[in-house]
């Protein structure tokens, strides 16, 4: 167990920046997951800390010690890449005893330790009875386990994962997320998880930290991500169906605010003591709704938004409904109910205004939330 | 039905096959025949087809004391020797130079990536001018060195065909190699030369192989750089073997002899990498 230290890291390739001024660190036996759409550089920070990309500027520590110029071999950390990288003329075996037999670390395991090593990890992983197979004659879930045991194998400071199971399929990728946590915390790793599933990132990492174009936009944990994100952005990020956004003005009302949607001829009335929302009354404002804090009615009630019901697909355990609303916008909505028999009829979409969140209009940073959850 | 068409199918393509395999075999059997015939039936026509075989011309490339004004200048064991020398040696060069430049070539950062290219280009470019351009230069260059008729000369020269040639083609195989799988190694505490040897190498060792065969061949078959840089003694087969023809008779069966034997190493190593080459040279093409 070790302390990641990252400070004020950049990384430019020519002109172009791949992470800029980025610092955040990861405490001993904590996992951090970096999240960010396609290109936000995450993959580019986890190169950085293996010291496979040369920094522009800013430093790296590891318990201390500054480790920004020491070479990938000489860093203590173990990687996992994306495409697996498992060595073609190696059987599985050799390809997870390849880190044992490194030259540095020759007079610590012989033979008899490093098979033993082999026999745990890939009793761990269950796949013992692959050991004699090359890599070409695995399934993609075989050998994204074969490359997760040679990252495991020997005890590094710091795990480096990059998309373990972005390219499992559907069920194998939802039994090795439950399956990874556990692996973490049995080995009491200290690890930096990349992917750009919000699922996985919410549900693997203690910490998520959410990327844009290089930057940090935000790190806390899944409830501060979900509940009490920074801006428009990391509300979109998060979520699926992604969270519903419409334009209104805030106004104070007798105890109470209201968002008037004009477009869609409603006012949303909500409660709240907050005083920063003083200087955001009579202004254009973002109102943020996720799709599972809406309902469905066929009469109108407060806080409602007419349209029609124009699509509802069957989800593993709901419905997502798609509701047309004013000038052809849609929104949708996560619902238990099937509403099937409303398809192409006139409805309410009822918010529920204590779950409501509200953006600035002009940059998406955040001005409030609701009840959390 | 199926099967008729099938039966068909590989009629056709056995008789095709003979046919090509008649045109590339001809002139071998008909030299090798040659090989084996006395001064009479060689020149006799129409040319003979049943003849007393007999293996005289071969003996007669080994014997010391040669029948003929031409023969006696000639000796065949030391234009083998050469041979193996310098293409042996020239090999050996081209492809620790070319490869560790392939490598490079392959992986190394270029400020613009068009730069790449344009090095690659350069240096096969070298294959497309004539032998002869640049033979006359060659020679008043190996001259000024004090270096005519010295193995060492000649090594050098082939290294014009050997490096571009090993570069270029290896180049081809090591950018095959995902650049994680090196990376990992890293990562997994290996150096980069160790990386090279234990993962680079092995992956690449098929086509490599097949680089090496084909560079030797090259080599091998150069006649050109060892006419005007060889000398009497650096004289391999390939010019060595114009000696059996002279102002007072050519000697056309110990020629063939001669031909037939200067082919050997070059079977020897085509049938026993057979295999490699095959692979070696699809390597990059059918890689999924």
């Amino acid at each position: 167990m070790y302390r990641l230290e990252v400070k004020n890291i950049s990384k430019n390739f020519g002109k172009t920046t791949a992470v800029r001024n980025l610092s955040f660190d990861c405490k001993e036996g904590e996992t951090i997951t970096l999240l960010g759409p396609t290109g936000a550089g995450k993959t580019t920070t986890l190169r950085c800390l293996a010291g496979l990309e040369e920094l522009t500027s800013g430093n790296i520590y590891l318990d201390g010690k500054n480790i920004s110029n020491i070479p990938p071999n000489h860093r203590k950390l173990a990687m996992f890449f994306e495409n697996y990288a498992l060595y073609p003329h190696m059987t599985v075996r050799e390809n997870i005893a390849y880190p044992l037999r490194a030259p540095g670390r020759r007079k610590e395991f012989n033979e008899e330790k490093i098979n033993k090593k082999i026999e745990e990890i890939t009793e761990l992983l269950q796949i013992s009875e692959l050991l004699d197979r090359k890599p070409t004659e695995l399934s993609g879930g075989q050998k994204q386990r074969t490359a997760l045991g040679r990252t495991l194998v020997r005890k590094p400071k710091v795990f480096l994962l990059d998309e373990p199971i972005a390219h499992l399929d559907a069920v194998l990728r939802h039994r090795m997320r439950g399956e990874m946590k556990s692996i973490f915390k049995k080995l009491k790793c200290t690890v930096i998880y990349v992917t750009h599933d919000y699922r996985e990132a919410l549900s693997i990492g203690d910490r998520i930290l959410i990327i844009k174009k290089g930057e940090l936009v935000q790190l806390g944990n899944a409830e501060d991500i979900w509940s009490r994100m920074n801006n428009i952005f990391v509300a979109k990020l998060a979520g699926d169906p992604p969270i519903n956004i419409f334009k209104g003005i805030l106004h104070r009302g007798e105890g109470n605010f209201e968002v008037e949607l004009k477009k869609q001829k409603t006012n949303i009335v909500f409660e709240s003591k907050k005083e920063n929302l003083k200087e955001w009354e009579e202004k254009e404002i973002f109102l943020g709704v996720r799709p599972n804090n809406m309902t469905i009615s066929t009469i109108k009630k407060p806080n409602s938004i007419n349209g029609t019901l124009s699509a509802v697909e069957a989800m593993s355990s709901s419905y997502e409904i798609t509701v047309s609303i004013s000038e052809g916008k849609m929104i949708k909505i996560k619902s238990k109910i099937n509403f099937k028999d409303l398809l192409n009829k006139q409805i309410w979409v009822n918010i529920d205004s204590e779950r409501i969140h509200l953006f600035n209009y002009q940059n998406g940073e955040s001005i409030y939330h609701g009840r959390i959850l | 039905m199926d099967e008729k068409k099938n039966v068909k199918t590989k009629v056709i393509l056995y008789i095709l096959l003979f046919i090509v395999a008649f045109i590339i075999l001809f002139p071998y059997v008909w030299i090798f025949l040659t090989s084996l015939k006395t001064a009479g039936d060689i020149t006799c026509y129409p040319p003979k087809f049943i003849f007393d075989a007999s293996w005289d011309n071969y003996k007669s490339l080994f014997e010391k004391s040669q029948t003929g004004a031409a023969a006696s200048t000639l000796n065949f064991s030391r234009y083998y020797l050469n041979s193996l020398i310098i293409a042996g040696f020239g090999t050996l060069l081209s492809l620790i130079i070319g490869f560790g430049a392939g490598y490079a070539l392959t992986r190394a950062k270029f400020k613009k990536e068009s730069t790449r290219e344009s090095v690659a280009f350069t240096l096969i470019s070298f294959w497309f001018g004539p032998e002869l351009a640049i033979i006359l230069p060659l020679y008043i260059f190996f001259n000024k060195l004090g270096l005519l008729d010295n193995h060492l000369a000649l090594i050098l020269a082939y290294q014009l065909i050997g490096i571009p040639f090993t570069i270029w083609l290896s180049r081809s195989f090591f950018s095959d190699v995902p650049v994680s799988v090196e990376e990992s190694s890293r990562i997994d505490g290996y150096t980069a030369f160790q990386t090279f040897w234990k993962i680079t190498f092995p992956m690449v060792k098929s086509g490599l192989a097949a680089t090496a065969i084909l560079t030797f061949i090259f080599e091998w078959n150069n006649f050109l750089f060892a006419l005007v840089i060889g000398g009497r003694n650096t004289m391999p087969v390939t010019t060595g073997a114009l000696g059996f023809i002279s102002y007072e008779a050519a000697l056309w069966g110990q020629m063939a002899a001669a031909i037939i034997l200067s082919s050997i190493p070059q079977l020897i190593i085509a049938m026993f990498a057979q295999k490699n080459m095959a692979r070696g040279l699809t390597f990059g093409a059918v890689k999924g």
